[in-house]
């Protein structure tokens, strides 16, 4: 049941049946329980989902950037670009990280190394991955710089990072990260420490770059109004699985999963109408409840969902749901 | 309203009164604190200056003995010969020139045996921070309590009585003995370091541990580092001088500030030379370093800065 490609170009990545579990003092932790994800060259997708739904978990954990001492990652199919890997092993990945496989943090204030000169850390990968020479690596940094929206390319990439405002902080991430042209990248929560203003700034520079290169981007956030603008497709994570994925536009203007739908209405809107918060909180992954895990906060919820875990569906309007409500126009798939 | 006002203002013209006088006693102290770090610094640099020159500087041989002249007094006192400034020992070598290569030596023994603890130390909090669960790691804590368990002289006894007391073991010694303070403080740093957001930013863009550690790691838990040399230079002196004065350290017939005022005390109360004055250029060098070595832990610990 791969999801469908949008752009029916070729994949960049493709993941099947991924599963992360931590080990804890209080025994393992099965954070991502089999999610598929996808992406095409230039094609952005989003996985959306509260705090602790295993997005965040999902991405890390399939590149190996967990210990593995405290994070088993298992999949049944792991393909980057023509290359069948093995989720979580952090040996077969390292060679692809920060060159064909880029990721921005969330957080610029603590992603750059605070004793590091801006431009030495952008440097890092063209000058010990690529092996270019200093001269070659010294224009690269500066282009960019730049290219990010930089105005002064030659004081920032001398400037230590205390020096910089969060937003530029956040851009020479996006210079450290986009300076090896990577075929992927994976932003986890990029704009979140940032204000409104710079957010729109951050997403508009990711998407100029994407038009430009051809980067298939994975978005991972908890908002759901960013993506809209954003994603050409949205994943909507809810306790380790995938509970609704399509079309953005299918997925925001027809949310067919009672938690995509809760989680839409839980956003503030400019029209003044009603904010509903989900009632509850998300289900600890030690302790999940038995059949489908949203059934404790879902106003649909009946006998049925208790017992049974609900297959996935795809419904007429594009996307797929696991829900039960999905069983009566959709079909299994 | 006016009755209110009254003590209020009162209040507040004390308030402003006394805290004019503490600003006042502030300026004052700071003059006072800069007077001495200045006087440090200075009195350490002409240290640091004249042992470094020594064989230009003096006219005799440190272990050059002339029987002849031997306990002869500095040149100011009667029978003293501004030959030897500061006297002459009991074999008539010359005081002067034995500080100066004394000195000499113990700078380099200071300096020598925090580069190799340090070394040991910093090496071993980094990947014991680093790698917190393995079993490497969790040995070096081990070592380390042990180690703190036994006093420091009685360690270094036992391993002089094993491997002979040289320059080099005198070093080793020391450096081996405080290794476990660098480790202590650096583990704790990694400790918290590698939870930053920039090492896992330096992991996702492929680095090795080893990139990680020497670009990352070290140079952002060095700033404590910095402070534990500062205090331990001075302290690793005094302790070379110590176990030399109790003829574990450097041997005779060298020159070192200890051991100077070790053969110069059974003469204390004919030739009182041979121990005041090393005992005294000892005590100031290691006052001068204590001194600037406080101010720089202010400096670069903010918990302290903010007292002031």
């Amino acid at each position: 049941m791969a999801p469908d490609t949008a752009t029916g170009s070729s994949q960049v990545l493709a993941v099947e049946g991924l599963t992360v579990s931590f080990r804890a003092v209080a025994g393992v932790v099965p954070a991502v329980r089999g999610v598929d994800v996808t992406v095409g060259a230039g094609e952005t997708v989003a996985l959306v989902g509260e705090s602790g739904s295993g997005k965040s978990a999902s991405v890390l954990g399939m590149l190996g950037l967990f210990h593995p001492d405290s994070a088993a990652v298992e999949a049944e199919r792991f393909k980057f670009e023509d290359m069948e890997l093995s989720a979580g092993r952090r040996e077969d990945l390292q060679d692809l990280l920060g060159t064909r496989i880029g990721i921005i943090f969330q957080d610029p204030q603590s992603s750059l190394d605070p004793t590091m000169k801006v431009g030495k850390q952008i440097a890092e990968v063209p000058r010990l991955r690529l092996g270019l020479d200093r001269e070659t690596v010294r224009r690269k940094v500066l282009d960019s710089l730049a290219e990010v929206g930089i105005r002064d390319p030659e004081w920032c990439a001398s400037a230590y990072p205390h020096e910089l405002s969060g937003g530029m902080r956040q851009r020479a991430m996006i210079a450290t990260v986009m300076i090896a042209g990577p075929s992927l990248l994976i932003a986890d929560e990029p704009t979140t420490a940032l204000d409104v203003t710079l957010q729109a700034q951050v997403i508009d520079l990711l998407a100029t770059l994407q038009e430009e290169r051809g980067t298939g981007i994975l978005f991972i956030t908890h908002d759901l109004s960013l993506v809209s603008e954003f994603a050409d497709r949205v994943m909507v994570m809810y306790a380790g699985t995938v509970v609704e994925s399509g079309d953005t536009e299918a997925v925001v203007n027809h949310p067919s999963h009672p938690y995509t739908r809760a989680l839409l209405e839980s956003v503030p809107r400019l029209d003044g109408g009603q904010v509903r918060p989900i009632r509850g909180r998300p289900p600890d992954p030690r302790d999940l409840p038995s059949g489908c895990p949203f059934r404790t906060r879902c106003d649909h919820a009946h006998e049925r969902c208790e017992q049974v875990e609900p297959p996935t569906f795809r419904l007429p309007s594009g996307q797929t749901i696991r829900c039960w409500l999905g069983e009566q126009d959709g079909e299994p798939c | 309203m006016k009755v209110r006002t009254r003590p209020d203002s009162g209040t507040a013209e004390a308030a402003t009164a006394s805290t004019r006088r503490l600003t006042r006693a502030a300026a004052a102290a700071r003059r006072r604190t800069r007077a001495t770090l200045i006087m440090s610094a200075g009195f350490l640099a002409v240290i640091v200056l004249v042992s470094v020159l020594a064989p230009w500087i003096t006219w005799h041989d440190p272990l050059d003995a002339e029987l002849v002249n031997r306990l002869q007094p500095p040149g100011w006192l009667d029978g003293g010969s501004w030959s030897y400034p500061l006297g002459t020992d009991s074999t008539g070598r010359d005081l002067f020139t034995r500080m100066l290569f004394g000195v000499r030596l113990s700078l380099l023994i200071g300096l020598a045996a925090v580069a190799c603890g340090g070394i040991i130390g910093v090496t071993a909090g980094i990947l014991a921070g680093y790698y917190d669960e393995k079993i490497a790691a969790v040995g070096f804590g081990r070592v380390a309590d042990i180690q703190q368990a036994i006093p420091f002289v009685v360690l270094a006894l036992a391993v002089v009585a094993s491997i002979g007391p040289s320059f080099r073991n005198l070093i080793l010694i020391l450096g081996v003995g405080s290794w476990l303070f660098y480790y202590r403080i650096v583990r704790g740093e990694v400790l918290k370091i590698r939870e930053e957001s920039y090492i896992d930013a330096a992991k996702a863009m492929g680095k090795s541990d080893a990139g990680i550690l020497i670009s990352h790691v070290l140079p952002n838990s060095f700033a404590p580092v910095i402070v534990i040399v500062t205090l331990f230079v001075p302290r690793l002196i005094m302790f070379a001088a110590a176990l030399s004065f109790l003829g574990l350290g450097v041997q005779p017939p060298r020159a070192e500030l200890g051991l100077m005022i070790s053969e110069g005390r059974g003469l204390i109360q004919q030739a009182w030379w041979l121990t005041v004055f090393p005992g005294a250029l000892l005590a100031g060098i290691v006052l001068a370093m204590n001194t600037l070595g406080d101010w720089l832990r202010e400096r670069l610990d903010p918990t302290l800065r903010v007292r002031q």
